[in-house]
C-alpha cells in the first residue's frame, strides 16, 4: 500500500501531458536541408547538411536507436594518455549530447569561430550490400576556423565509415561509425568529437 | 562495476570503441564469425634498427603464441572449462584476427589455475581513401590466476595480466602483478583484498624528435567487502569497493557502493531496489606527447525501484522509478594549444518513471495500458550550453488468442518530448516533438498448411522548433506500412513465402504548405517477394528467391488536398538462388548466386529519362561444421561484381572463417 502511493505521488509529480506542443512563432529565415533517407547516401547528405547548418534534430534523425560510434585509432592514444574512459560507450545518448555540445559552442561563438564538413561523395566505397544493409566508406575533411584573438585553420581528415540498415518505418540510418585518420596519427573526426565529451 | 575479483587495473577494455567489431549485418548467409590464421608472413621494416628489431620481435611473438596454442590443446581436455574463439575477416581492403581463450582447470582440491587472453589484430591496407603505409593495430590482454583454497574460508593466491595496444609505432603495455586474499568471515560476509605492482610503458616516434617514452609504475590496492545476509526470504547485497593505484604522476582512486534489496511477496507482488553510488579521482595527459596533466573528478549516483502488485478486480501494476546522477570536477593545467571547448564541470542528471496496468479478460484478452515519463537535466555551468529534456508517453496494448486459429496483436501511443534551454541563452534551441505511433499485426491459421500474417504500422512525428530562427524547419513526417505475408507448405517438400509490402512517407512543412515548397515531400514503396524453398531429401534443399519493389519520389503540392508531382522513379529486381547440401552428418555446403537489377528514371523533364542503372552479381559458398554443444567451424566468401551508368565496374571479395570450441 505505501509503495502504491508512493509511486502515485511519483506519478502525480512527474507527469508530462503526451498530447500538446507548444506554440511556434513565424520563421524569419530559411530551414535546413533533409532529405528523406530513401537510399544509404541519402543519409551521410543529411548528416553533412545538418553538420554545416547546426542543426540538432536534423542530425539525430541519421542515427539509429542502437547507435555506436568507434575510433580504434584514437582509442588507443586515450588508453595512452590515461583516459581511456574516453571512447567507452560510445553510444547514442552520448553522440547526440557531444554533437549538441558542438553545435552550440559553433553557435554561440560565431564570431569567432566556424566550423565546416566536407565529405567526398565522389570517391565513395561500397562495402557489403544487401537489401536492407549497407557500408559506406568516404573521405571527410572537417575545418575549424579560428578568428579572433588570432587566425587560425585546424583540419581534421580521415574515413569514415558508415554501418547503415533499413527498417520498414524508420527508413534508412547509421548503426555504427567508425573513424580513422586518413594519415595515422593526424587529428581526425573521433578527435574532434572527444573533446566535447564529458 | 569494474572486476570484483581482479587488481585495481584498467577495466572495461573489451568494450570500448577500441578495435571494435560493429554488430554483425544481417548477412546473406548465416551469421558467419571469422577464424584467425597466423598472421600474415610479410613483414614490414620501418624506423632504427632498434625499433624495427622490437617490432619484428613482438611479430614474432604472435607466430610463436599461435604455435604454442597448439600444443595447449592437449591440455584443455583436462580442464574444467576451456572454450576457444577464433575468427577472421576480410572485407575490402580490412583484414581482422580474433583470439578469445578461456581457460579453468583445477589441479587438486585446493589449487586452481585460470588463464584468459584475448588478442585482436586489424590491418588495414592502404589505399586511395587512406594515406601512408599499411597500418596494423593489436588489442591484447592476458591474465593469469593461480589459487589455493586453504580451508573452506580462505582462499590466497597471485594474480598477473599484461594488456598490449599498438598501433604502427605507439606502443602501450601494462604489466600487473599481485596477491590476492578472499576471507569468508562469515557465511554472509567476506573480505577481498589485493596488493601489487602495476607497470605502464608507452612508445611512440615522432619525425622531428625520434622514439618517445613515457613510463608509470606503482603499487595498487584493492578492498572489496560484500554482505549477502538474508532477511525473511528476501535477498539483500551490499558491497563496498575501494581501489588505487599509486602511480607518481597519474595515480588514480576509486570508491564504489552498491546496494541491492530484492523480496518476491508472492506470484503477483514483488519489489526490486536498487543503489550505486560512486567517487573517482584520475589524472591523465592532456594530450598525446604532452606532460601536461589534469585531474577528473567524478562521481555517480544511480538510484533504481520496481515493484509489482496486484490490485484490485484482478488487475496487475508495474511500476519502474529510476534516477541517475553524474558530476565531473576538472582541475586543468594551463595550455597553449587552441581548443576551441573549454572542458568545465559538468553534471548530468536523468529521471524515468514507467507505469503499467494490465488485466486479462475472458482468458483470451491481455489489455494494458501504460504511461512513460523521462527528465535528463545536463548542466555545464554556462547558460549557453546548459539543457533540459522532459518526455511524457502514454499508450495501451492489446494482445489476444481470440480464436484456435487467430490472434491479434495491437499498441498504439503518444508522447511529447520537449527540449528546454535557460533564458538568457544566445542558442536558444527549445523544440517540441509530438510523436504518434500505431502497430497492428494479425495472424490467421487456414489450415497446418496455410498461414497469414498481417501488418500495419503507422508513424507520425511533428516537429516543432519554438524559436522563429528554426521554426522554419518545423514539420510533420508520416509513416505508414501494410504488408501481408502468406505461408503456404503445400507438400512436405514444398515451403513457399508470398510478402507484399506498400510503405508511404509523407514530410510537410508547417509554414511552407500553401507555398511550392520544394522541401514537401512523397515517398512511397510496393514491393512484392516470393520465396520458394524444395526439400529434395534430408539433404539436399534448394532456395529460389524473386523480389520486385518499385519506388516512387516527388513532391507535395497543396491542391485543397496533397497532391504528388513525381521527381524521380525507381524499379529493382533481385533473384537468389542457392542450395543447403549435407555433405556429412555435421556438415552443410551452401552456394548461392544473386542478380540485382534496378533502374531509376528522372520524371521532371519532358520525357521520361533513364538516369541511373546498376547491376550487380554476386557468388557465394559457405561450409558450416556444426560440432555440437555450440562448437562450430563456419567458412563463407562472396565474390561480388557489380556495374552502375554512371559510375563504375566495382569487384570485391569478402571472406571469412570462425571457429568455437568448449572442451
Amino acid at each position: 500500500m505505501l509503495l502504491t502511493l508512493v509511486f502515485v505521488v511519483l506519478f502525480l509529480g512527474c507527469a508530462k501531458s503526451p498530447f500538446r506542443t507548444r506554440n511556434s512563432p513565424e520563421p524569419i529565415s530559411g530551414g535546413g536541408t533533409w532529405t528523406p533517407p530513401s537510399k544509404p547516401e541519402i543519409v551521410l547528405e543529411n548528416l553533412l547538411h545538418s553538420y554545416n547548418e547546426k542543426i540538432i534534430e536534423n542530425f539525430n534523425l541519421c542515427l539509429s536507436d542502437t547507435f555506436v560510434f568507434s575510433a580504434p585509432e584514437d582509442s588507443i592514444e586515450a588508453v595512452n594518455n590515461n583516459r581511456e574512459w574516453l571512447f567507452t560507450n560510445w553510444n547514442l545518448s552520448v553522440e547526440k549530447r557531444v554533437t549538441s555540445n558542438i553545435f552550440k559552442t559553433f553557435s554561440e561563438k560565431k564570431d569567432s569561430l566556424d566550423l565546416t564538413l566536407f565529405m567526398d561523395f565522389g570517391s565513395m566505397v561500397k562495402g557489403e550490400w544487401t537489401d536492407t544493409t549497407a557500408v559506406l566508406s568516404i573521405n571527410y575533411r572537417l575545418s575549424i576556423y579560428q578568428f579572433k584573438p588570432t587566425e587560425q585553420v585546424d583540419t581534421a581528415e580521415g574515413v569514415a565509415t558508415f554501418y547503415l540498415k533499413e527498417t520498414g518505418l524508420s527508413w534508412w540510418s547509421i548503426y555504427f561509425w567508425s573513424d580513422v585518420p586518413k594519415v595515422s596519427g593526424r587529428d581526425d573526426w573521433g578527435d574532434f568529437k572527444a573533446e566535447y565529451r564529458d | 562495476m569494474p572486476s570484483q575479483k581482479g587488481l585495481a587495473t584498467r577495466t572495461g577494455k573489451k568494450k570500448n570503441g577500441r578495435g571494435q567489431a560493429p554488430p554483425l549485418q544481417k548477412s546473406r548467409r548465416r551469421g558467419f564469425k571469422p577464424l584467425l590464421p597466423s598472421p600474415p608472413s610479410t613483414l614490414s621494416f620501418r624506423g632504427s634498427v632498434k625499433a624495427r628489431l622490437r617490432r619484428y620481435i613482438r611479430k614474432m611473438y604472435k607466430k610463436i603464441k599461435i604455435i604454442f596454442l597448439f600444443p595447449f590443446f592437449l591440455f584443455l581436455s583436462i580442464a574444467q572449462s576451456a572454450e576457444l574463439r577464433l575468427d577472421f575477416s576480410q572485407d575490402n581492403r580490412t583484414y581482422v584476427w580474433h583470439e578469445r581463450l578461456s581457460y579453468d582447470h583445477h589441479m587438486n582440491k585446493n589449487f586452481r589455475l585460470s588463464l584468459s587472453t584475448f588478442l585482436n589484430s586489424t590491418l588495414i591496407k592502404s589505399s586511395f581513401l587512406t594515406s601512408g603505409p599499411n597500418r596494423w593495430q593489436e588489442d591484447g590482454k592476458l591474465s593469469l590466476r593461480l589459487s589455493n583454497l586453504l580451508n573452506p574460508k580462505l582462499d590466497l593466491g597471485t594474480l598477473f595480466a599484461y594488456d598490449l595496444n599498438s598501433l604502427e609505432q605507439r606502443n602501450v603495455s601494462t604489466q600487473t602483478f599481485g596477491l590476492f586474499c578472499d576471507y569468508k568471515i562469515f557465511p554472509y560476509l567476506s573480505f577481498y583484498q589485493t596488493l601489487g605492482y602495476k607497470g605502464i610503458q608507452r612508445e611512440w616516434s615522432e619525425p622531428a624528435l625520434g622514439e618517445q617514452k613515457k613510463p608509470d609504475k606503482g603499487y595498487n590496492y584493492s578492498t572489496i567487502l560484500t554482505f549477502t545476509p538474508e532477511i525473511y526470504g528476501s535477498k539483500a547485497f551490499l558491497t563496498l569497493n575501494q581501489g588505487t593505484e599509486r602511480f607518481k604522476n597519474i595515480p588514480t582512486t576509486r570508491q564504489y557502493l552498491t546496494l541491492f534489496y530484492s523480496k518476491v511477496i508472492s506470484p503477483y507482488d514483488s519489489i526490486n531496489v536498487d543503489f550505486q553510488q560512486s567517487r573517482s579521482k584520475n589524472k591523465y595527459y592532456a594530450r598525446f606527447g604532452s606532460s601536461k596533466i589534469n585531474t577528473q573528478k567524478k562521481s555517480t549516483q544511480a538510484f533504481k525501484l520496481f515493484s509489482s502488485k496486484e490490485l484490485f478486480w484482478n488487475f496487475q501494476m508495474d511500476a519502474r522509478y529510476d534516477y541517475a546522477k553524474e558530476e565531473y570536477h576538472y582541475i586543468l593545467e594551463p595550455d597553449t594549444i587552441f581548443d576551441p571547448f573549454t572542458i568545465t564541470d559538468n553534471s548530468v542528471s536523468s529521471q524515468n518513471f514507467t507505469i503499467n496496468i494490465k488485466r486479462e479478460y475472458l482468458k483470451r484478452f491481455i489489455v494494458e495500458g501504460f504511461y512513460r515519463y523521462a527528465e535528463i537535466d545536463e548542466n555545464y555551468g554556462d547558460v549557453n550550453k546548459n539543457q533540459k529534456m522532459k518526455s511524457g508517453e502514454a499508450g495501451a496494448k492489446v494482445s489476444s488468442q481470440i480464436t484456435k486459429f487467430d490472434s491479434l496483436y495491437l499498441v498504439g501511443s503518444i508522447g511529447v518530448t520537449s527540449f528546454y534551454t535557460p533564458f538568457g541563452s544566445v542558442t536558444f534551441n527549445d523544440r517540441d516533438i509530438l510523436t504518434k505511433l500505431g502497430n497492428l499485426e494479425y495472424f490467421h491459421i487456414f489450415s497446418l498448411f496455410l498461414d497469414l500474417r498481417f501488418q500495419l504500422g503507422f508513424k507520425n512525428f511533428h516537429q516543432v522548433y519554438i524559436s522563429n530562427r528554426l521554426s522554419a524547419n518545423n514539420n510533420y513526417n508520416e509513416t505508414y506500412i501494410l504488408s501481408p505475408t502468406l505461408n503456404w507448405r503445400p507438400s512436405s517438400k514444398l515451403i513457399l513465402i508470398q510478402n507484399y509490402s506498400i510503405q508511404a512517407n509523407y514530410i510537410s512543412y508547417d509554414y511552407e504548405k500553401k507555398v511550392q515548397s520544394p522541401r514537401n515531400k512523397i515517398f512511397r514503396r510496393g514491393s512484392s517477394s516470393s520465396n520458394i524453398t524444395y526439400i529434395y531429401n534430408r539433404r539436399l534443399n534448394f532456395r529460389v528467391g524473386y523480389l520486385y519493389r518499385y519506388e516512387d519520389y516527388g513532391q507535395l503540392l497543396w491542391r485543397n488536398q496533397w497532391v504528388e508531382m513525381k521527381s524521380w522513379e525507381r524499379k529493382t529486381q533481385i533473384i537468389n538462388l542457392g542450395l543447403d547440401y549435407k555433405v556429412l552428418k555435421k556438415v552443410v555446403l551452401s552456394p548461392g548466386y544473386s542478380f540485382e537489377k534496378r533502374k531509376e528514371w528522372d520524371l521532371t523533364t519532358e520525357n521520361k529519362k533513364l538516369s541511373y542503372e546498376f547491376f550487380r552479381n554476386m557468388l557465394s559458398l559457405a561450409l558450416d561444421y556444426d560440432m555440437g554443444l555450440g562448437n562450430y567451424l563456419k567458412f563463407s566468401g562472396t565474390h561480388r561484381f557489380q556495374k552502375e551508368k554512371p559510375g563504375r565496374k566495382d569487384q570485391q571479395d569478402f571472406f571469412s572463417v570462425s571457429l568455437a570450441y568448449t572442451f
